[in-house]
Order: C-alpha cells, then structure tokens, then sequence
C-alpha cells in the first residue's frame, strides 16, 4: 500500500514539475518586430554542440541575442525541417555540409540572402541563387600511415587510389555526407559513366567501409587500415579526444584533383522565420573575421574568408589544388547514391 | 494511436508511386539486407532465450551465492545504449566485425527482456507441484523441462521476440561492427537522399518483416496456463558444488555487458583530464529520469487494458491490438521521430516539441515492452478469483483494484521499469521531439561519442547505469507475500 501511494506522489509531482517547467521555456513565436531588439532565434544545428556552443555563447554576450539551439545530424535536420514544412520553428539551419541545405532550398523553405550580407566570402563557396553561404571550409584529404607508406609513395591521384598495391588497405564511409559530396563532385567534373566506372573499380580493390570518419582514423592508427579517403580535421579532432599524439597524417592529391574537394559548412535563413534582423547579425558574428580565426585555431576547419591563416600545419587555401567544382549543385545527392548502390558500395 | 507510424508511413511512400516501392524490393542490396536483418533477428532472439532463461533459471531457482546482488544487476544492460558497449569493444580489438559480433552484443545486450519476465514467473511456481513432483523420483532436470518451463515458457518466448524485434531497429551496434543490415538501408536514405517517401517504402518493409517474425514467436511458444492456484512458491534447488560454475558464468555475463564498457570509458576519461560537471550531470539526470518517467506511465496506462482484454477475453482485436504496438518495436526510432513531427508539428502545435509529445513518443516506442509482462501476470491470476469477487458483489472496476491489481502489480512494475529503461536511452525521436535546449543524459552522450570525445561521454554512460539500478532494485526485492512463503518453507 505504501509503494502504490508513494508511486503516485511521485507521478503527481513529476506532473506539476513538468507542467512548471515547460511554461517557464519561452515561447518561440513571441511577435516582437523583426528587427534587432529579437531576444532570441531558434537555430537548428548539424554542427556539433561542442564545437559550436562557445559560438553562440559569445554571440549572446556581444548582441544580446540568445540562441536556442537544437543540435542533430545535418540530414536528418533537413528531413525534419522538410516535414516541418511552413510550421518549422527554426530560425536559422546551420549545416555541416552543403548537401542538407541544398535540399532544404530545394523545397523553398529558405529566403534569399542580401548579397551584402555575404558579399566577404568567394562565390565558390556560396550558393550560386543566394540562397545559403559557405562559413567554414572542410578539405577533403588522404589520411594515411607514415610507418606504413612514404610521403612519395602516397596516392598522387584520385586515379591512383584503384592501383593493386592498396588492396584491402583503404577506409572508405560511402554512407557519410563527405564521401557523397566528393563523389558528387566527381561526377560534375567526369560526367555519371566515368565516375561509376572509378566506383567500380575501388569496390573491386576492396576498400574496408566503415559508418564514421573518425572510425577510420582510429583504425589508420590501430594499423587495421592503411589510408583512407576523409576529411582533414578528423586527424586532430581524434587526436584531442583520445588526448594522445596519432601517428596519422593527412596527404594531398595533385593539385586541381578532384580528390582535393573543399566542402563548407553553410547557413541558411528559413523564409518562415519573424527574426531575420536577428539571423543576419549571427550570420555577421560567424563571418566576422575574429570569428573565422577563432574556427581555424578551435576546430582546425578552414575559414571561408580569404586572408586568414590555414589550420594547424595545413596548407593555404589557395595552395590546397581545390578543384573547380560548383558546391551549390553537390545536393543532388541521390543520383550519387544510386551510384554508389549500382557499385555495390552502398 | 499505433496506426500513426503506419499511416505517415504509407502516406510517404505513396508520395512517389507504388512503381518505385517495387523497384527498390527487387535490388539484390534490398533483399540481401532483408535477409542479413531476418537472420540477425532469429539468432539474436534464440541467443536471448537461451542466455535470459539460464540467467533467471540461476538466479532464482539456484542456492547460487550472491543472488540478491546479482538480480539488482540484471535490467542494467538495457540502460546502456547498445553502441556504447560496441565502441568499447572495438576500443579492445579494433579489428573485430560482422555478423556474429553483432549478435553476440545484441543478445547481451537484451537478455534481461526475457531474464526479467521469467524470474518473475519462476518465483511464483506453484511449490506443490515441484514437491510432488520430486517425491515421484524426478530429478531436478527434470522438474526443469516438465514442470517449471511450460509455466515460463510463454513469458521468456515473448522477451525473446523483444530481442528479435529489437535487434531489427537497431543501428548503432551495426554501424559499428560494419554490418549491413536493412536498418543501415533506411538511414542511408535519409541521410543521403532526404528523400523520405523511399525511406518510408523502405520501413513499410522492414514492418513487414517484423510482423513475420511476430508470427513465428506466436507458433513456437504455446499456450499460457492460466489458473494456478496461488500457493506456495519460491522453492529453491540446491545444486550443490555447481553453483560456483554458475556464479561464475553469470559474473562473466556481467563482465562482458556491463564492466568492459565501463572500464573503457572510465580509462578514457583518465587518458584525458576532463572537467566533470556535476550540476550539468544532476540536471541532464533529472531531464532524463523526468521524460522516461511519463513515457512509462503513459505505456503502462495503454499496455494494461490491453493486457485485460488479451488475458480476460483473448478477442481477435485483442490479438489484433497487441500484435500492432509489437511491430512497432521494430521500427527504427528515426522513422517513429519523423512520423511524430509531422503530426505535431502541422496538426498540433501546441504539443510540439514539449516534452508531452514525447513522452508520448517513448510510450509508443517501447509500450512492446511491458505487453508481454503485464500480459503473463494478469493471466497468472485464476479466473475464479474474479468470479468470487463478483459474486461477493463487487463491480468489475472494484475487483480489479482490490483483487487484480495487488497480485498483478510485481508483473505490471516489471513492464512499467522495462519501458523506463530503454526509454532512457532512446536517441534519434528524442533529438528530434525534445523541447529545443532540453537535453538528457542520452543526447549528451550522443553529442560527445559522435566527435569522439568519450572522455566527456563517460560520466553520461555511468549515470544512465546507476538511475536504472535505482526502481531495479525496487523489483527484485520479495514483497511481503513472498517472504511469508519463504518463511514458511524455511527459505529464510
């Protein structure tokens, strides 16, 4: 008898705490002029909140204006605000890639920028109709062994990746957005036959398919694998977590390769969002250059704004052989899915 | 309620033509993983079977030493999120992958769906049996396989099919190990193709599939015994020195799911000097235990008429009913996630994002869960129990707070603590569901593991262990009723 009362004294007070509680979070439609005296946008993030969390803190602490954030996978946000539709409550989509964006302007969810607004940043890394721009850059590279493989002997081309030599010894995560938008960008570059024929033969090289980036460079230092195709941040970002040095280096393909792809992390305004003078001052703070600075020593991603230093010892953006390739048309992803399906590496 | 999953999902996958739903069944990837789920799901589900009953079996049939302790531990596997035990695997052996793997940390990980259930069935085997039985010269194998299995046999079938179910949705333990199941089909499509009408096709299958396996758990488990009349209970066997061997293999279960992910976590955390904070911990705690708390109370107010109607009337809809929320189970929780948004956040609003709609969303989750015990403990109950009750002339409401409920409640708290505890570790409908700067213990967890800093995801993993020792330790302790009856028989 005694459990049964104290079971529902606690269901009862569970109730009120909740009732409490969630009326004292604050409403996200509060209808206060769309100008800057917003207190607050509601930003959905693929950012991780780790790494972007100190942001809008500082954020808050110069404008005044707080960010409330809901952090996820950049896909599955796109997905979520897509089934939102016109009732999202978001304000501002943050996303890792240019891919999840591509497909939230697709369906028109998002308004068109003032060009003034991201007039700082090359137009190879903004939306060609305005609709997003790029905020940090992310190289792709080849991580690999140096106990393992000579700086020389590493993979020149993304061609050379195919050679009998590497057999078995490549990491690849064909169902992450990075790996897709390089692929993407291949096809752009060779046309769709090419590059499923490249699918084909690194399928036939059996390549060691792993979910996470950050897997591969666990087993690059585990010596399960040998190199693998990924991001260069990835490097540093393990190295700190596991708080130890990794033997682990990041190498280039020649300049101009497709292989060299620079993917950016991007923001877009949602066209259903009251707070836009808020949105444009975070789009501000994140392109401010302290701002860019602070992403290149935080999180070693590149900055999108020319002039600033590179990450850690990564070359320049300019001597990084990007290959000419239009980010904006790298969300038509599910043709490169099928792809990659059609390879047997999906 | 349940047909909210179904609906979205068909509404979605008819966006884009019933042409495309059968071009993506008949890719040979489609079927292969189709294939890879099924079989992954059967091993899982027999695996669970076997390691739940020889646990329960152990722990409360056995003079086994150190039983109280160990049965606090029991539920705890469910409290960990499965690819947290699969990373410290890894973190061992980075070379280890594949089917088998998988399985093995898919059954660890779930046994206590059917450890629980059957322990608290084996507690309440009619004594009088096993001391008949054993005074006819049967051995105590024996009394095993005739007399105590076909009373639990009905509950440890339906944790199993848990299991199975479970093994179908799962993700993270997969991904891992590099297993392509047809769970990792419906993520990539998301991810890559935010195409969500080929991702519904897609779970409309995985539904199917699961509703397959609903059906063989059906042919294989047999028929409850209902009326038994409450006696006696709660005998123990003594078997003699090979009780150290069993002591040992369940301490080497507990190792294996419950102190290697711990150690590797805590052996991160001293790699790297992280900064702990504890108010960040109790609120995170609080958030977490709060939502779980609803979300089980919402499930158990659904799962005990249901379970009514399924051990009083045995209705084709009752069937109907249950085999419904059971498919459920199998859903991925991202689909789940995404049929409730689009619900809430075009027909109400008002409940989007509150931590209602998802707590609601838990209870649609997991209500599967706490069936099968709400179930076998309300049909544990003899009818005629009811029938004296009402010729005494009470109301059926007033027998089921005076008579049913009090015998049924250790059965019902079970359920209610099962539901609890997986909800803690639910990720992808919290992430999605959950009031924007509202985070729990799960989401925290998930937000330091996915950039790899397992450093800070530790203290998260050690916390969702130690909440669900808290009402585990509530089950297993023996009721007053009990203790009479062990008292009785000298047990005590």
């Amino acid at each position: 008898m005694f459990k049964k009362t104290l079971f529902v004294a606690i269901l009862i007070s569970a109730l009120t705490i909740a009732a409490c509680s969630t009326s004292t979070t604050p409403a996200s439609d509060e209808s206060t002029t769309p100008s800057a005296s917003a207190q607050s946008i509601v930003v959905y993030s693929g950012r991780n909140e780790n790494f972007i969390k100190p942001y809008f803190d500082e954020f808050e602490a110069q404008t005044g204006i707080k960010v409330e954030s809901r952090y996820g996978d950049s896909a599955e946000l796109a997905a979520q605000i897509l089934e939102e539709g016109a009732n999202s409550p978001a304000d501002v989509f943050l996303s890792q890639d240019a891919g999840a964006i591509g497909a939230v302007a697709a369906a028109d969810l998002l308004q068109e920028l003032t060009p003034e607004s991201y007039a700082a940043v090359p137009s190879q890394f903004t939306d060609p109709s305005g609709f997003w721009t790029g905020i940090t850059g992310r190289a792709r590279v080849v991580a690999y062994d140096p106990e393992l493989i000579e700086a020389d002997d590493v993979p020149s081309t993304i061609d050379n990746v195919l050679q009998p030599q590497w057999r078995g010894l490549i990491g690849i995560a064909p169902a992450n957005a990075s790996f897709q938008s390089f692929v993407t960008a291949m096809r752009q570059v060779r046309g769709d036959e090419s590059t499923l024929e490249w699918l084909k033969a690194l399928a036939a090289n059996d390549p060691v398919i792993y979910e996470k980036n950050s897997q591969m460079i666990e087993a690059i230092d585990a010596k399960v694998i040998g190199l693998s195709l990924t991001n260069h941040y990835y490097a540093y970002e393990v190295a700190e977590s596991l708080g130890k040095t990794l033997i682990v280096k990041n190498g280039f393909f020649e300049p101009g390769d497709v292989g060299n792809l620079l993917n950016v992390s991007a923001l877009g305004i949602l066209s259903t969002s009251k707070k836009t003078g808020a949105a444009y001052a975070l789009l501000e703070y994140l392109l401010s250059v302290e701002t860019q600075q602070k992403f290149v020593s935080g999180t070693s991603e590149y900055a999108v704004l020319p002039g600033v230093n590179p990450p850690g010892d990564m070359p320049k953006l300019e001597d990084l052989g990007i290959p000419d390739v239009k980010l904006g048309d790298l969300s038509d992803v599910k043709r490169t899915q099928e792809l990659l399906t059609e390879a047997g590496l999906l | 309620m349940v047909l909210i999953p179904l609906t979205y999902l068909l509404v979605r996958a008819s966006e884009n033509g019933w042409e495309v739903f059968f071009n993506i069944l008949s890719r040979p990837r489609t079927v292969n993983t189709l294939l890879t789920s099924f079989a992954l799901s059967l091993v899982v589900a027999a695996g669970s079977l076997f390691l739940g009953v020889s646990m329960a079996l152990i722990l409360g049939k056995t003079n086994t030493p150190l039983r109280r302790l160990l049965l606090v531990l029991m539920p705890l596997p469910l409290a960990i999120p499965s690819y947290v035990i699969a990373y410290s695997y890894l973190a061992i052996n980075p070379f280890l992958n594949g089917f088998w793997i998988s399985a093995l940390i898919l059954i660890l990980a779930t046994f206590p769906f059917v450890a629980i259930p059957t322990y608290a069935l084996i507690r309440r085997i009619n004594l009088n049996q096993e001391e008949v039985a054993r005074t006819l010269g049967l051995s105590p194998i024996s009394v095993l396989t005739k007399i105590i299995w076909p009373q639990v046999r009905v509950a440890s079938f339906a944790g199993a099919l848990l299991s199975g179910l479970y093994a179908l949705s799962e993700f993270g333990t997969v991904a891992f190990m590099r297993l392509d199941t047809f769970t990792r089909v419906i993520y990539t499509t998301y991810r890559a193709t935010f195409d969500r009408s080929a991702a519904a096709s897609l779970g409309l299958m995985l539904l199917m599939v699961s509703l397959f396996v609903v059906f063989l758990e059906r042919r294989f488990r047999g028929t409850a015994n209902p009326s038994q009349t409450m006696s006696k209970s709660g005998g123990i066997l003594k078997i003699g020195s090979w009780k150290y061997l069993a002591l040992l293999f369940v301490l080497t279960i507990y190792f294996l799911t419950l102190a290697l992910p711990a150690y590797v976590l805590i052996s991160r955390t001293l790699q790297v000097s992280a900064e702990i904070n504890l108010n960040n911990i109790l609120s995170l705690t609080f958030n977490t235990a709060l939502v779980a708390f609803l979300g089980a109370t919402i499930a158990l107010l659904l799962a005990i008429p249901v379970g009514v109607l399924s051990a009083r009337f045995n209705s084709k809809f009752a069937r109907f009913l249950e085999k419904s929320l059971l498919i459920t189970h199998a859903l991925p929780g991202v689909v789940v996630g995404l049929a409730l948004v689009a619900l809430g956040a075009r027909y109400l609003p008002s409940l989007y994002q509150t931590i209602y709609l998802l707590a609601f969303a838990y209870a649609l989750l997991f209500i599967a869960n706490s069936l099968g015990t709400v179930r076998s403990s309300l049909e544990k109950i003899p009818v005629k129990l009811d029938e004296v009750s009402r010729s005494l002339g009470q109301t059926f409401g007033q027998t089921f707070k005076r008579v049913i409920l009090p015998i049924a409640s250790p059965g019902i708290f079970s359920g209610w603590l099962l539901v609890f505890v997986t909800a803690m570790k639910e990720l992808p409908a919290t992430l999605m569901l959950k009031p924007t700067g509202f985070e729990t213990l799960s989401t925290s967890l998930w937000t330091a593991t996915s950039i790899s800093q397992f450093a800070q995801a530790a203290p998260f993993a050690l916390a969702l262990i130690l909440i669900a020792s808290v009402p585990s330790y509530f089950l297993n302790r023996p009721n007053l009723a009990e203790k009479d009856a062990m008292r009785e028989n000298s047990l005590i």
